[in-house]
């Protein structure tokens, strides 16, 4: 991107892409979590959970953090794929140097590149 | 032993939770994400019959239908060690999937399928705005094909939609001099685009025939329609919302919606668009399932589309 901000991982060469939005009015987003209150284990992003997994639409996708923009969707979500039963799910607050986030695929899924110096765990709450 | 290629992802969420596959020969094929082992993602597979893949598309049927629906019974792991794109082996199973009640899916349903963000990069090259729309007709399980009347009905009512959503949006901006005769907002550029019943349109270019036309049109106006129309179909899982919403928005948009409903239950297809503005970053997007149309038609058809007041119960 050209702006030099330090995000939370590392990313690639033109990551996040050019149709990510840069999070200057704040927004809630809906992000599964283990643990209650959520531990920044709960945003670690596909690639630095499986490091050596090849399997990805992306590199720089799988260096974002899935979040839903809507509630309904995440709940349906999760009560309907049995890999993400027993989560729970967690409401972000994200404003000014959250970072930059895409709408990708469906269910109102979107991916979110955090920027390192924002302060996650102080802006989440479980709420379901 | 066989070998898929994944052709779509259906579900997202910190990596491909579900997508589609073909084989060599055409085959079709659904895999769902269970684990992973030894950092390879473990998904459960089977084979898919084209139709109910679509009906599974649309809504209609849950995962867990379309697994026990599989050809033949068969099913499968795949350890997803390859890059994304690379084939990806099928290591057969015996035994019945339907006695498998730690792999069987739990009963997701699609709700909007989702559409490549094309839009905003097209709006962006045409510094126009963009709007593009995709169908699941039936006869398309059964290669590129929709039926020309399909086609014809639906864009011609999205055109409907659009255009009602536009003067909603604008009405209170300018009573007086909207050109109440003045459909053309947008125009047909691709009527088919490749591998996809993808419509994409764009706005008009300037006519200049009557006192408020697109050449009058300023920059981002029609912007305004598309967000309404937005609010409309975000609305679409729930029909008291959606009534809310309708009521809002006057007769003819109502009218013009619900009709667009009808068109699509009765032609049994899904319907998904996505829309971008040069000056707006990334693309919008909405959308009905066959399933959710066929509910919320049912649902509305009850208004009384002139006062937009419910009957009486």
């Amino acid at each position: 991107m050209g702006d030099a901000l330090e995000y939370r991982e590392p990313l690639p060469a033109d990551c996040p892409p050019p149709d990510a939005v840069e999070i200057v009015e704040p927004r809630i987003v809906y992000r599964f979590v283990r643990n209650n209150p959520p531990t920044f284990d709960d945003f670690r992003s596909q690639r630095a959970i499986n490091p050596r997994g090849r399997w990805s639409v992306s590199e720089c996708q799988a260096r974002g953090v899935s979040v839903f923009m809507n509630l309904d969707s995440a709940n349906e979500v999760r009560q309907e794929v049995e890999n993400l039963h027993g989560t729970l799910i967690c409401e972000v607050v994200l404003d000014e140097g959250a970072g930059r986030i895409r709408s990708a695929g469906s269910r109102s899924h979107c991916t979110w590149w955090p920027l390192a110096d924002y302060d996650i765990l102080a802006k989440c709450r479980v709420v379901l | 032993m066989k070998t898929i290629k994944p052709v779509a992802v259906l579900l997202y969420y910190d990596g491909i939770q579900i997508f589609e596959g073909r084989d060599p020969i055409g085959g079709h094929y659904i895999a769902m994400l269970i684990d992973t082992v030894d950092s390879a993602d473990r998904y459960v597979a089977t084979g898919a019959k084209p139709e109910s893949l679509r009906q599974f598309r649309v809504g209609e049927l849950t995962l867990r239908e379309l697994f026990l629906d599989a050809p033949g019974g068969e099913w499968f792991f795949i350890y997803a060690d390859v890059g994304y794109g690379e084939p990806l082996t099928l290591i057969p199973q015996e035994g019945a999937l339907a006695d498998r009640d730690d792999l069987l899916p739990g009963h997701f349903r699609m709700r909007d399928a989702p559409i490549d963000d094309m839009a905003w990069k097209r709006a962006r090259e045409v510094d126009n705005t963009v709007f593009e729309f995709s169908l699941e007709p039936p006869e398309a399980a059964h290669g590129h094909r929709v039926r020309a009347d399909t086609l014809g009905e639906v864009l011609t009512q999205t055109q409907v939609v659009v255009k009602h959503a536009y003067r909603s949006a604008i009405r209170d901006l300018s009573k007086s001099d909207v050109d109440a005769e003045n459909g053309y907002l947008m125009d047909v550029v691709v009527p088919a685009a490749a591998g996809s019943f993808r419509v994409i349109l764009e706005a008009a270019a300037p006519l200049g025939e009557s006192p408020r036309s697109q050449q009058e049109r300023e920059p981002g106006e029609l912007v305004r329609g598309l967000e309404c129309m937005d609010e409309v179909f975000q609305s679409a899982e729930h029909p008291d919302r959606a009534r809310e919403i309708l009521a809002a928005h006057k007769g003819k948009l109502a009218k013009s919606y619900i009709k667009l409903l009808g068109i699509l239950a009765k032609r049994n297809t899904g319907f998904n668009y996505s829309w971008a503005d040069p000056n707006i970053p990334g693309s919008r997007y909405g959308g009905v399932s066959a399933a959710v149309a066929k509910t919320l038609y049912a649902a509305l058809s009850e208004i009384d589309l002139y006062t937009e007041k419910h009957p009486p119960h």
